[in-house]
């Protein structure tokens, strides 16, 4: 008898085992059902075609009918192509020349909102962000208007025919000039967000221990921005590398592209996709990605370094 | 008691799910073949020898359209694909169902955007094309840049059958821009000839005649003395990025200009017109006749309402541009051929309408093409419409009778009519347009000049700037034009 009631209990036992068993499968799948559309869709339509991007920069393919195996052929031209270069460099130059007064000013914005010096904060919060609300064409084209020679604003103003937008030197300052005007706001939020989430206790201790203002802002509250910061160049690097719309609205005419002397290198893949060749598009395509995880790289160890120190 | 089966890694789920999703869309979406009825090349993405590649994307032997009467009384539906935007056919529909009332009892016609831009449609053609035809138009637009590619490619059939009966009435320039390698292989529904527009006023001030100006040195000369006598304006206007149809309207003047031949040997640094062509342009921004600001560029227009320049070498589209910009301007605007030197050749050739070989409604296509575009009422309407000459010689006698009666229609405002080509140039415009029209050469494109022409630009642009010497322009051009091209004729 003792040994059937033993048995009962452990085929109870064994029932109940296996009913935990199933409910902790069903538990651990439940997160992975949740989070399935995203996954579909990013597997669907942009993880899958990127694979696909990468297979075709192989061949030379006009979107239809035959390919042709190229192997490397499309990257070598790619590499060996002046134009290539140029607009590479114009990128990499409108990273860097809207950036860093960019992030300059943004975040000096951030500080000075979030301290007491400033009253009615909530009129310049929305001030400081609006330009970020304007669509880019639309930007670029009052830019446009603003910058012209002969009848823009400016030289209206000025008394003056400064060819802002026909001579390429000048016309990539302007370039520079609109992300800087367009991107201020967007940072400065973010850093405000940062600014905001900072412990004030830290700084009332800052100010006990009789340290000055200049001193709080660069041993107290930059690194403890820094996770903010390296966000923001980060991802402000990314979207200049890809930057299209405001040199090409701003200087380009009548839909044409822009003067390959301030062309973005996105420029190189549209023309490819424009004239059926895909293969190179993909391949000029593929080389950008490695150029941005290789700025993007830099700059983690940029910061890691400094937080290291 | 045995352990927990382990649970499912969420590393491997992620990585399963990754290889798994990655594996059936690279199967689900490798380039395929369009099935035709003809022998387009197959497309399966296999290692193909070069030899072998050349001989499967060599132009193949284009779809010959039946021209069996269908029952085309039928209610049909057929698509048109343009771009900017479909609201820009309803007039067209419309003013073609009030030509041809019978013809619009059975024939609908349905429009379909095909983007801002042309380039914009050829891609989705290029996609449409790719996903196997089904989802083409019976009939699409497109500048004659395009034709030898989609000509090659078995998407514009033959119809030099079905062409028959017009091709005595097509003015030249017309058969040129509907034709490739000799077969005709849509409708011409717009030949762009060079027109020059010039300030009557201002020329005669300056004591010049279009008509005398013959040589490049002419040329010179007058914009020289337009400027001395006309101070606040210039005879022309053109910047150190001159616009992109400046190329083809310098390069179509000659007839043996061509980039590369069909072996895929490029030509163009030895070729003495490219060089010129770079060379004029240089020399009539340095010599300082040109207002220097682009075509479209935002002090463009204003600086002709201002009276700054004084004529355009242009394109005969531009007719209905100036009123708009200079409206106050009425009465003083001529037309003229352009300089002797350089009148022969056009503005990117014309524009097409082509029926798609994957139609299943080619007849009734053919039919509405045929009805707005080579007879003469529909050619009219067409020209009242949208200011674009007829291509044919019995649609140009017929409007050339009707413009001297042409009354205001009843739905246009009187601002409107009193700047109407007719009323702002005088009655008489039209004759010169068709004088151009004779002078039509097209540029002999193959199926990569949208790649040829940034490639070009560019050089010539480094050229005017003083960047690149004339050698290295030439150079350039076609060490970059070899490298990133290829050969021309294969895509």
């Amino acid at each position: 008898m003792t040994v059937t009631i033993s048995m009962s209990a452990d085929k109870t036992g064994i029932k109940s085992q296996n009913k935990l068993r199933k409910k902790m499968r069903g538990d651990s799948l439940v997160p992975y059902l949740f989070i399935s559309p995203f996954l579909i869709f990013f597997l669907g339509l942009f993880l899958g075609p990127a694979f696909y991007s990468l297979y075709l920069s192989f061949f030379r393919y006009a979107g239809y009918g035959a390919s042709t195996w190229v192997g490397l052929g499309n990257y070598l031209a790619v590499l060996e192509y002046p134009v290539f270069w140029t607009e590479i460099w114009n990128t990499v130059f409108y990273w860097f020349a809207h950036a860093v007064p960019m992030m300059v000013v943004a975040f000096g914005l951030a500080v000075l909102v979030n301290s007491k010096l400033v009253r009615f904060k909530n009129i310049f919060k929305p001030l400081i962000f609006m330009p970020q609300i304007i669509a880019t064409v639309v930007a670029a084209l009052v830019f446009q208007n603003f910058f012209g020679t002969q009848y823009g604003i400016l030289n209206r103003i000025l008394g003056t025919e400064i060819p802002w937008l026909t001579d390429m030197n000048l016309a990539r300052w302007v370039i520079v000039a609109l992300l800087i005007w367009r991107g201020l706001g967007y940072w400065f939020v973010i850093f405000l967000a940062g600014l905001t989430s900072i412990n004030p206790e830290v700084m009332e201790a800052a100010t006990i221990d009789g340290v000055s203002v200049w001193q709080r802002l660069a041993y107290v509250t930059i690194p403890l921005m820094r996770s903010s910061l390296l966000f923001a160049f980060v991802v402000d690097g990314i979207v200049t590398m890809r930057l299209f719309a405001e040199p090409n609205v701003l200087v380009g005419k009548a839909g044409a592209l822009a003067s390959v002397e301030v062309a973005p290198v996105v420029n190189l893949v549209i023309e490819n996709i424009r004239s059926a060749r895909f293969g190179m598009a993909a391949a000029t395509g593929w080389s950008l990605f490695i150029l941005i995880a290789a700025i993007s790289w830099f700059q983690f160890r940029l910061f890691q370094q400094e937080e290291d120190k | 008691m045995k352990k927990l089966d382990k649970k499912i890694n969420r590393r491997e789920f992620v990585r399963l799910s990754a290889l798994g999703a990655g594996a059936a869309i690279l199967a689900a979406c490798a380039p395929k073949a369009v099935e035709t009825a003809t022998s387009l090349p197959a497309a399966q993405p296999t290692a193909v020898p070069a030899t072998q590649a050349a001989a499967a994307s060599a132009p193949t032997a284009l779809p010959a359209a039946t021209a069996a009467p269908v029952a085309a009384q039928q209610a049909t539906t057929i698509t048109w694909e343009s771009w900017g935007g479909a609201d820009r056919f309803t007039p067209f529909i419309q003013t073609f169902g009030k030509t041809y009332p019978d013809t619009a009892k059975w024939l609908t016609i349905k429009a379909v955007s095909g983007g801002a831009q042309d380039a914009d449609m050829y891609q989705q053609l290029r996609v449409a094309m790719a996903a196997g035809g089904e989802e083409l138009p019976d009939i699409f637009e497109a500048n004659l840049s395009a034709v030898p590619e989609f000509a090659a490619r078995g998407l514009l059939p033959d119809l030099s059958e079905k062409m028959k009966p017009f091709l005595a009435d097509l003015v030249p320039g017309a058969l040129k821009v509907a034709s490739y390698k000799g077969k005709i292989v849509a409708i011409p529904s717009q030949v762009k000839s060079k027109v020059w527009y010039y300030r009557k006023d201002l020329f005669q001030n300056a004591g010049i005649d279009p008509a005398a100006i013959k040589t490049f040195d002419d040329l010179i000369a007058a914009g020289k003395g337009f400027h001395e006598k006309n101070p606040d304006s210039y005879i022309m206007n053109l910047s150190s990025q001159p616009a992109a149809y400046w190329y083809a309207e310098i390069l179509s003047t000659w007839d043996d200009v061509s980039f590369a031949d069909e072996t895929g040997k490029w030509l163009v640094k030895d070729n003495a017109h490219v060089s010129t062509m770079m060379d004029w342009m240089k020399q009539i921004i340095d010599v300082g006749i040109a207002y220097k600001t682009d075509d479209w560029s935002s002090d463009w227009q204003p600086a002709v309402a201002a009276g700054k320049i004084g004529s355009f070498l242009i394109g005969s589209w531009m007719t209905s541009f100036i009123p708009q910009f200079a409206p106050d301007q009425k009465d003083k605007w001529g037309l003229a051929l352009w300089p002797d030197f350089m009148r022969e050749g056009s503005e990117a050739g014309g524009s097409i309408e082509g029926i798609s070989s994957f139609s299943k409604n080619m007849d009734a296509a053919f039919e509405f093409c045929s009805d707005f575009w080579l007879k003469p009422e529909g050619a009219v309407a067409w020209w009242q419409l949208t200011g674009l000459a007829p291509v044919t010689q019995s649609g140009q006698d017929a409007l050339l009778k009707q413009i001297p009666t042409m009354q205001k229609p009843a739905d246009m405002k009187d601002s409107d009519w009193a700047v109407a080509p007719i009323n702002y140039y005088g009655k008489d415009f039209m004759n010169t347009i068709f004088e151009s029209m004779k002078h039509v050469k097209v540029f002999p494109y193959d199926m990569s000049f949208s790649a040829e022409l940034p490639i070009l630009q560019h050089h010539t642009e480094a050229y005017i700037a003083g960047k690149e010497t004339l050698a290295q322009a030439l150079e350039g051009t076609q060490t970059d034009m070899q490298s990133q091209i290829g050969n021309p004729y294969k895509i």
